[in-house]
């Protein structure tokens, strides 16, 4: 028999396909030769690629240009933790425009901004052709409703690739209050009543909204009904669990002059369908120190992750603190957490957390918050993310522009877009 | 010769391969072959049964695969058998190119679900993490793309392939 791999009869090569976990082996497999490109892309196997997008472990987004080019294309910077690589990527969506600002947030791989009047807008790095696009492949949504809201959150219930005509977005206003919009109909945002304290929301496999509010307790938001209601599935957490521990940052050759720690509740869904709380205690420091030669007092802070801790919801229903995610990497964003399997990809650590900055905190911090947390033995790897991007050359190359605190990095899922889309 | 007409208390049957070689094997280990099956309840167990699509030495390989996964004759495997089976597997498939092809060929014309799932895993395995120029020298593919085209897929696609 002669071997000719290029010539695999097509069920085989989809056999395959159909085995690889990572979005850019397939995408590879796509480039190898034309028989292998025509069967990855094939139209009745079109979704595939795009389920498997949903489950990668995310890429850093690090900074755009600030202006897009004369033929409207846009530059950005991508990192890839657990392969320890940068590229810079060449879009014409524009990512954030002169006034619209990402805030940290990504969903399925959408960049979610919103202008100085927080009309938000959905817009995909990865693809220019979506439906319900505009012509520069942002997605509009309506504005909020007469009150001036802000939002601290905002959620897909789907890839709009995907389902064009049938998603929800979920936001937390500023006040905890949580609101909805079907972008396929024309009813505009509707605020869930009796809603508030609530700090994040996930829309789980199974189909429905989970919002944790700062009590620690979990309720499903069933916006199907014509009127949309709360169930608790999920007690408080016991209120000194909240509670946050004095800790006493240190700069060297800083004075300390102000201190506060809070600790940032998250819910996650493992792959296997549990629900996670995780805590994350964060530290702030205010320092100055006077500067002899310019005969002025310099201030200065610092952020830092000081641990973790993770309850899992047993069957009682009740939280339980657990020390482990088994074989699990969890990418937690300020708005969006990703859980992946770490076996299923070479370089990502099982048991571990990746963390990046909180928004606000970019502001004013003088570092970085982004590291890997072990949650066995609860060490961090504070150098990791880092390192790459310590030496002046790939600084230079992939982060040109100043991180701003509207467009701090954040973890994006990289989506790849068919032909036919 | 006429090992086909002896009716011992196991079953034999005999296959040939396209250059003529003839394995005698169990009828009961042979049918984990779907085709092989359908050709045996189809009444074809009195003659040598011929594999046209496969040379001698890939029909003793799937052969010995036919005889460590044929349905034990005393009952359920036990865990610590199918361990055994699942480390026999790996090593089996841990061939060079041209011998994982054959055997993906084979198990593919002959319907063998369980081999032809280890052959695609070994092969999604050497896929996973190698570049685009290394798969095609890996499996002798030959780039049929047009430079312009090549241009364009990775431009699409960047983010992948640095």
């Amino acid at each position: 028999m002669e071997s000719d791999w290029a010539c695999l009869p097509e069920d085989l090569l989809i056999l395959i396909l159909d085995k690889l976990v990572s979005l850019s082996d397939y995408v590879r497999f796509t480039a190898v030769c034309m028989p292998w490109h025509s069967v990855a892309l094939d139209k009745y196997r079109g979704e595939r690629p795009l389920k498997l997008s949903m489950h990668q472990p995310p890429l850093l987004f690090l900074t755009h240009s600030a202006q897009p080019s004369s033929e409207g294309e846009t530059t950005f910077s991508i990192y890839n933790v657990s392969e320890n690589k940068a590229c810079k990527l060449k879009t014409f969506i524009p990512c954030d425009t002169q006034s619209t600002y990402h805030y940290g947030d990504s969903y399925h791989g959408w960049m979610i901004s919103a202008d100085e009047e927080y009309v938000i807008s959905l817009s995909n790095p990865f693809c220019s052709k979506v439906k319900g696009a505009d012509d520069y492949g942002i997605i509009r949504l309506s504005p909020f409703s007469q009150y001036c809201y802000t939002y601290n959150k905002v959620i897909l219930s789907a890839n709009p690739i995907m389902a064009p005509d049938d998603y929800s977005v979920m936001v937390i206003y500023n006040d905890g209050q949580l609101a909805f919009i079907r972008p396929g109909d024309d009813k505009g945002w509707t605020c869930i009543e009796k809603s508030c304290d609530f700090v994040d929301v996930i829309y789980s496999k199974a189909g429905l909204f989970y919002a944790l509010d700062e009590f620690g307790s979990v309720k499903i938001c069933h916006i199907s009904e014509h009127s949309p209601e709360l169930n608790e599935v999920a007690p408080r957490l016991s209120p000194d669990l909240l509670l946050c521990p004095n800790l006493t940052p240190v700069l060297p050759n800083y004075t300390l002059y102000n201190a506060y720690t809070l600790k940032n509740q998250y819910i996650v869904e493992s792959p296997g369908g549990d629900l996670l709380q995780i805590l994350r205690l964060v530290v702030t420091g205010l320092f100055y120190n006077y500067d002899d030669k310019r005969k002025q007092r310099i201030t200065t802070s610092t952020t830092l992750t000081e641990g973790f801790e993770v309850f899992v919801l047993d069957g009682k229903p009740k939280w339980v603190e657990t020390k482990s995610l088994g074989d699990g990497a969890l990418f937690l964003g300020e708005k969006t957490s990703t859980y992946v399997s770490a076996s299923d990809f070479p370089g990502c650590q099982p048991n571990s957390i990746y963390f990046t900055d909180r928004q606000n905190d970019t502001c004013f911090a003088s570092n970085y918050d982004m590291s890997i947390f072990n949650l066995g033995d609860g060490s961090f790897q504070r150098n990791c993310v880092l390192k790459f991007l310590s030496t002046r050359k790939n600084i230079k190359k992939f982060m040109p522009h100043p991180v701003s605190w509207w467009s701090p990095p954040c973890w994006i899922q990289p989506t790849f877009q068919l032909e036919s889309a | 010769m006429s090992s086909t007409l002896c009716c011992s208390f196991a079953k034999n049957v005999t296959l040939r391969s396209s250059d003529g070689q003839t394995f005698e094997v169990e009828e009961a280990a042979a049918q984990v072959s779907q085709t092989i099956k359908r050709m045996i309840e189809d009444g074809c167990t009195g003659s040598v049964i011929p594999v046209p699509n496969l040379t001698g030495p890939v029909l003793a390989l799937v052969i010995e695969y036919f005889k460590k996964h044929s349905p034990p004759s005393d009952g359920c495997p036990t865990a610590l058998l199918e361990m055994e089976i699942k480390d026999w597997d790996a090593k089996f498939v841990a061939v060079d190119n041209d011998t994982l092809l054959d055997l993906t060929l084979a198990a593919h014309y002959l319907e063998i679900q369980g081999l032809l799932d280890l052959t695609c895993h070994r092969v999604a395995d050497i896929l996973n993490d190698n570049s685009v120029e290394k798969i095609r020298e890996i499996f002798h593919i030959k780039n049929d793309f047009t430079p312009e085209e090549e241009a364009e897929e990775r431009s699409k696609i960047q983010w992948a392939f640095e």
